[in-house]
């Protein structure tokens, strides 16, 4: 038969492959090698930065809108996760405190107040940050191009400035360190980044938000951040309430970015603000560049590549000793070379669905439908 | 029945006056066609009655109820049934033919996050639209385009486009800026026709247009413009023979 | 302290911020007045600057005056190249030079991986290792040269086009500030460094009438007369002229016989000498601490500075720079020092937000 059928249906298989190939290997690989493995960590942050890309892309390839200060939620989330986490009360005065002040609860000598499931953490820290998105976004609505890519920037850099000076919300410059006893627990095994529990949770959030964020862009609301991103006057008189639709934008993505943050503290342990300045917010976007701004498939592909390249020469691989920062090189000379031969991303963003053929026509032509009656009427 | 009623609308542009002072009512079912010459404030009027820009002076009235919008936002002034194409075409270029028609029934739709979030909450209303948006291009001609690029259309094809995205969202006007420009004399005798079966569809149609043979031709009522101000209204053929609207034309030979 | 003294000492201090905000905004408003790109890397050229000048003061033993001529010249450098290897290719699109100029920047990244490496093991003080470090560097420089000449046309004309996708600019922009202050690291260490004291001429440590510091007015003065300079320089002179015809409209200025992308280039190169002075300045004032970061914060406020001045505007930069200057010197004296930066972006975001033109500008000329 044709080559072109074949072609038809190697693309038809495309999605299915892209992910259950790495879905059914990150699901059995830490059987076989244990879940503390350094691979497994590796997985893990991955995981935690394709929820953050994810969360960018709603703003940045949805509706087309440079965002520079997208770590702003990813550190709000963390550092929300771990108030959850270490607010304790005083038994003996009823006062609230704040383990960062007082060593000897932060020791675990008093119980717990918040004894918070960890999904009503993610809940909490996810709206929190859909919150703060929606705030930040009020003020930017008239903006865009450069301007929102500069006011997003400024508006992280203050709220970073104030996680790192206001330590008695973030612990300062040394930050929160979660220990054991505070980790949240689910089937009966506390959380930590090597436990079964909470690999497969990272990976079924995951696997989630790529389902949503799949079914976000094909609806209705995705055609209308379309429409925003590729012409917002022509999108208004098409009836779109431009600023409606960018604050949903702004809070999807701030969901997302809370979310992200949320499981980044639980895997890192520790939360130090000091290691979510803003230019992590360039690591991210790099991440969506690099796979192709909008494209949920060249998103993920672009986090992996991207995490994999900078987190690989942490360990051993190489003999010598390489400051982590200079990933930074690669990522810098890979956006430049990228911008320059194929700024669509690896994975570009496709038009719409095909395969609109002669038959749906057929069918469009016998049936009827009360959305549009006009073509009744003559 | 009056559909639009503009009473004494201006549009200031820092000191310019891009529109001064013009009346106009649009009847129900009959095809007005505004007129004038290049920078005569035509396009402004429409931005005007489509909420790109609020009028500096004056008020738009919409429909029986005599509803004042002006100054509404646009989205808003679309969802009541207004509709409109641009002079220069702004489709969505990189989306197919039929997505452009689908975000057309935007404001019908109610679907929102939680369709999007929930498994088959809005499937149903999902296919009513890609349903009826092969409709609407069926109805404008362009069925078989539905899964192209809108962008790679020809030029005349993508004004069609524009006219179904305007269509899909069942307004009572349609506002149609120079709609045959760029047509050759086939597409141009074709979108005649289907502006005849719009009005013929009970949707009010007001377009602006250079083509004398356009406005001659499918137009009920026409109005001229020139530097802002209103110099004539009547018939088509009326109209053509007006010695303020020949000396707009032709410059200062006539009278 | 009395109160009018420390007032006084912040608007000192403020003053000079500002002067050298002002150098650095010059160069942000010019390029983005010609081919609208907030050049990311901006930031950079003024901490390439700083070390240019450290390098040429304590390894070479110059003067500080010769110095600073000779950073603002190796700046110029280094701002025509990151034009050419950087935003030309996305203006102007050629195989000959897309080739040159990607291997020229992969070779960029090597020699300072090589290098790197080399100190690691103090090879680099072997006769080998010299050859090495010598032919890392002369490969890129070649071709570097090859494609400075492609750029000038030896190679042929060039197809004219001169403008590029802004998004896909800005997100470059961001690529090559990330690539040179990794380069920085690998190169300077992440350690910051400071001039040392002996080649601080000594009336500059000196206070006049007891309150300003003789380093102090040498940068008012320094910003003083380049700005005046670089002003005369638009307003009068050929290439000024050509520069504004080209900030109005590039394809009609070509149509005119201007080379545009030469004047986009030699715009990069001077807006980068400033930044050399800037930067070399600001160690001055601030008193050494100079690593791969510092161009980040003082390049993003002046990125504001030139917006808050109106974009595409000299005197805007130059007023703008100044007023942020004042406003993170004297809130940061009276209210907390820890929010220095904060108070300026602070007051960038008011700015975009209430009046996105500007200071000087006009409504409706340089919205983005």
């Amino acid at each position: 038969m044709d080559s072109k059928g074949k072609l038809e249906a190697a693309r038809k298989a495309f999605p299915a492959l892209f992910y259950g190939v790495p879905a059914l290997f990150v699901i059995l690989f830490p059987l076989a090698a244990g879940f503390d493995s350094n691979i497994n960590n590796i997985i893990l942050l991955i995981e935690i930065y394709m929820m953050l890309a994810l969360g960018l892309n709603v703003v940045v390839g949805f509706t087309g809108l440079l965002d520079l200060g997208f770590v702003t939620f990813m550190a709000v989330g963390a550092v929300f996760t771990c108030l959850l986490l270490v607010w304790t009360v005083d038994p003996a005065t009823g006062e609230w405190l704040f383990p960062m002040r007082k060593t000897e609860i932060a020791s675990g000598r008093h119980p717990m107040v918040f004894e918070f499931s960890f999904f009503l953490i993610l809940l909490l820290s996810g709206g929190a940050c859909a919150l703060l998105g929606v705030l930040r976004g009020i003020p930017t609505l008239r903006l865009s191009g450069d301007y929102y890519a500069i006011v997003t920037l400024g508006i992280a850099e203050i709220i970073f400035l104030f996680l790192l000076n206001e330590d008695w919300i973030s612990g300062g410059a040394f930050g929160v360190t979660l220990k054991m006893e505070s980790m949240p627990e689910l089937l009966g095994s506390k959380m930590y980044w090597d436990s079964p529990q909470f690999y497969y949770t990272t990976l079924a959030v995951l696997a989630g938000g790529v389902a949503v964020m799949h079914r976000l862009q094909d609806s209705r609301l995705g055609r209308a951040w379309a429409a925003i991103r590729l012409d917002e006057t022509a999108a208004r008189s098409c009836g779109v309430n431009v600023s409606a639709y960018k604050l949903i934008a702004f809070a999807v993505s701030g969901f997302a970015g809370g979310v992200g943050g949320s499981f980044y503290a639980l895997w890192q342990g520790t939360v130090a603000v000091r290691s979510l300045e803003v230019w992590e917010s360039i690591l991210i976007l790099c991440c969506i560049v690099l796979g192709g701004m909008g494209s949920i498939r060249g998103v993920l592909l672009g986090t992996a590549i991207l995490v994999f390249i900078g987190e690989a020469p942490r360990y051993e691989l190489v003999g010598i000793k390489v400051p982590p920062e200079a990933r930074f090189l690669i990522y810098g000379i890979l956006i430049i070379l990228l911008m320059r031969f194929r700024p669509q991303g690896l994975i570009p963003l496709k038009p719409g669905k095909a395969g609109v053929g002669p038959a749906d026509l057929a069918r469009s032509r016998s049936e009827s439908t009360p959305l549009f009656e006009i073509g009744d009427r003559t | 029945m009056a559909m639009l009623k503009l009473k004494s609308v201006s549009k200031l542009f820092g000191g310019i006056r891009a529109v001064s002072r013009v009346d106009c009512v649009v009847e129900e079912g009959r095809t007005t066609a505004i007129i004038g010459p290049n920078g005569a404030g035509k396009t402004t009027l429409f931005n005007t009655i489509s909420g790109i820009y609020p009028p500096t002076e004056g008020s738009i009235l919409f429909g029986d109820e005599e509803i004042d919008i002006t100054g509404y936002p646009a989205h808003r002034i679309a969802g009541m049934g207004i509709s409109r194409t641009f002079q220069n075409i702004r489709l969505f270029s990189n989306l197919t033919v039929l997505d452009n028609v689908k975000i057309g029934f935007h404001a019908r739709t109610k679907a929102g996050l939680l369709g999007a979030l929930i498994p088959f909450a809005a499937s149903k209303e999902e296919r009513e639209i890609s349903l009826a948006g092969l409709k609407c291009l069926d109805f404008v001609g362009l069925g078989e385009e539905a899964g192209k690029l809108a962008g790679s259309l020809p030029y005349g094809r993508q004004r069609l486009v524009e006219i179904a995205r305007a269509l899909a969202a069942s307004p009572r006007i349609v506002l149609l800026d120079e709609p045959a420009a760029g047509m050759n004399p086939t597409e141009t005798a074709r979108l005649m026709g289907l502006i005849r079966k719009i009005s013929f569809s009970r949707v009010t149609v007001l377009l602006i247009e250079h083509q004398m043979q356009v406005v001659m031709g499918v137009s009920d009522y026409v109005y001229v413009l020139d530097h802002g101000e209103k110099i004539a209204e009547g018939g088509p053929a009326e109209v053509s023979r007006d010695k303020h609207v020949i000396e707009a034309y032709l410059g200062c030979g006539g009278a | 302290m009395d109160p009018f003294d420390q007032f006084l000492g912040y608007v000192v201090n403020g003053v000079t911020l500002g002067a050298i905000y002002a150098l650095i905004a010059v160069g942000y408003t010019m390029v983005y007045g010609i081919i609208k790109l907030i050049n990311f890397a901006h930031g950079e050229v003024f901490m390439l600057g700083t070390f240019f000048g450290l390098m040429f003061v304590n390894k070479l033993g110059l003067t500080l005056g010769i110095a600073l001529a000779a950073s603002m010249a190796g700046c110029l450098v280094v701002g025509i190249l990151l034009d050419w290897t950087a935003y030309l290719p996305l203006r102007r699109s050629k195989l000959s030079s897309d080739v040159l100029s990607t291997a020229g920047i992969i070779a960029m990244g090597a020699v300072t991986f090589g290098v790197f490496l080399m100190r690691q093991d103090h090879a680099l003080d072997t006769g080998f290792g010299r050859f090495l470090t010598a032919l890392l560097i002369a490969v890129p420089a070649m071709l570097f040269a090859a494609a400075l000449l492609e750029t000038f046309g030896a190679f042929g004309p060039p197809r004219r086009t001169f403008e590029s996708d802004r998004m896909s600019a800005l997100i470059t922009a961001i690529g090559m500030s990330l690539t040179l202050q990794t380069l920085a690291m690998l190169i300077w260490t992440p350690y910051p460094y400071s001039f040392s004291e002996a080649a601080l001429p000594a009336f500059m440590n000196q206070r006049v009438m007891g309150l300003v510091l003789g380093k102090e007015i040498c940068v008012w003065a320094a910003a003083v007369v380049l700005l005046v300079v670089l002003n005369l320089m638009v307003a009068r002179t050929r290439i000024g002229k050509a520069m504004r015809a080209c900030s109005q409209d590039k394809n009609t200025a070509a149509l005119m016989g201007i080379n545009v992308n030469r004047i986009i280039l030699l715009t990069f190169g001077i807006g980068s000498a400033m930044a050399a002075v800037a930067g070399i300045l600001y160690a001055v004032k601030v008193g050494g601490n100079i690593s791969f970061r510092m161009g980040y914060y003082p390049g993003v406020i002046a990125f504001a500075a030139a917006v808050l001045g109106g974009i595409g505007s000299l005197k805007g930069a130059a007023l703008g720079g100044l007023i942020l200057g004042l406003t993170q010197s004297v809130c940061s004296g009276y209210i907390s020092s820890e929010y220095d930066f904060a108070f300026a972006f602070g007051a960038v975001i008011l700015v975009i937000l209430v009046r996105p033109w500007g200071l000087l500008g006009r409504p409706g000329a340089a919205r983005a």
